[in-house]
């Protein structure tokens, strides 16, 4: 008799002890067009044990990535038991091109009109078996196009053609006037 | 006169309209506002399933493919019958959910491919919580299955501002027809502010 006997283990690896806090956790800020915003967001580590941090951002607009967020350092040692007096600081830069690239468009670029809102989530995560993820929001306003002054622009700058040419053609009547005058003179 | 008074206007209402090319910005930070999240030794360590021997020494030994409710290694410690899986939350001024779950199915091949991976679905895994720790709290009876991703339906904490130490314990199913590998899985804990994990 031949009798086989299955086993099964469920395995995963070993790590130390770890935690790891963040703050400021909500920040609201309004980007003008073509203007950077920058930030820092700081890490510490209340836990016995020292942690090894990967960090990561992620925007999005409309339910879309956008892409215009970058942050520094993208991993880190955060030494065991550090007070949020002792945190060690990530910077982060949200841009606002004005013009977003997207290669759905014809053009390859989409315009920012109004005000739009923008979402972005900073993660820190420890690189443990088990990671703990501590996340901070930062709540953006996109500056666009301003349609209202806009319009304004483009209707004063047609008055101001409109006078403009009017103060030509006159000029142009006067000329055409004293031309014949003087010619009639002569 | 007319027309340079309505030129200077023009002009002001120009200034105006440009001021989108000033390049002002600010931000409120309120530096006191923070959240930092622990896990026990143990938790950190990782999460091992065992049979029921395994289970009352605190030792992982193989489990066999048909049994019900394996628990993991420090479900019950075997001194003073405690779990030895649990989660400290401190938060100052703010309102955190706190979430967990799994990454992927319990999967023989790291990230769960290749032709020859295997796979536990990981409704199979199931978790019970509760604020207080002895024998029967966390209870099996609570239990909620493991979904893929972070469980939103079912938090660790749930849009909390008052710090606190979350119990746990797990247990696995394993279906009678699982072919004998290790399986692995990564289990994460995520907290987040006033919003879904």
């Amino acid at each position: 008799m031949n009798v086989k006997i299955l086993f099964l283990l469920i395995l995963m690896p070993y790590v130390t002890a770890s935690g790891v806090g963040i703050f400021p956790l909500n920040e609201n800020v309004e980007i003008k067009p073509f203007q950077r915003f920058r930030t820092n967001i700081y890490l510490f580590n209340p836990s016995n044990d020292d942690v090894f941090v990967y960090t990561n951002a992620s925007c999005f607009i409309n339910g879309k990535v956008y892409d215009y967020i970058n942050f520094y350092p993208k991993e880190l040692s955060i030494n065991k038991n550090t007070s949020i007096l002792e945190a060690k600081p990530i910077i982060v830069s949200i841009q606002n091109p004005l013009f977003i690239e997207n290669n759905q468009s014809i053009f390859n670029y989409n315009v920012l009109f109004g005000e739009n809102k923008l979402k972005c989530r900073f993660y820190a995560k420890t690189n443990d078996t088990t990671p703990i993820i501590v996340t901070s929001n930062i709540n953006v306003i996109l500056i666009g196009i301003n349609l209202a002054k806009l319009g304004l622009i483009v209707f004063t700058l047609l008055v101001l053609g409109y006078f403009g040419i009017n103060k030509i053609g006159k000029k142009s009547k006067k000329y055409t006037k004293n031309y014949k005058t003087h010619h009639r003179h002569t | 006169m007319k027309k340079i008074i309505f030129i200077f206007l023009v002009i002001l209402v120009l200034i105006k309209t440009n001021e989108s090319a000033d390049f002002e910005m600010n931000a409120t930070i309120e530096s006191s506002i923070h959240y930092y999240i622990q896990t026990s030794s143990q938790l950190s360590k990782g999460i091992f399933f065992t049979n029921s021997t395994g289970a009352e020494q605190n030792v992982q030994y193989n489990v066999i493919p048909g049994s019900f409710n394996n628990n993991a290694v420090w479900n019950y410690n075997n001194t003073d019958k405690k779990t030895e899986y649990w989660v400290y939350v401190y938060i100052q001024g703010a309102q955190i959910n706190v979430c967990h779950g799994a990454t992927n199915h319990l999967c023989s091949n790291p990230g769960c491919i290749g032709f020859d991976n295997y796979l536990i679905n990981i409704n199979n895994a199931k978790w019970s919580k509760s604020t207080s720790n002895d024998i029967n709290n966390p209870s099996l009876s609570n239990a909620l299955p493991f979904v893929i991703g972070f469980d939103n339906q079912n938090k660790i904490a749930d849009l909390t501002n008052n710090s606190q130490t979350i119990y746990f314990r797990y247990w696995l199913d394993i279906p009678p027809s699982v072919p004998p590998y290790i399986y692995n899985t990564t289990y994460q804990i995520i907290g987040v502010v006033e919003d879904e994990c």
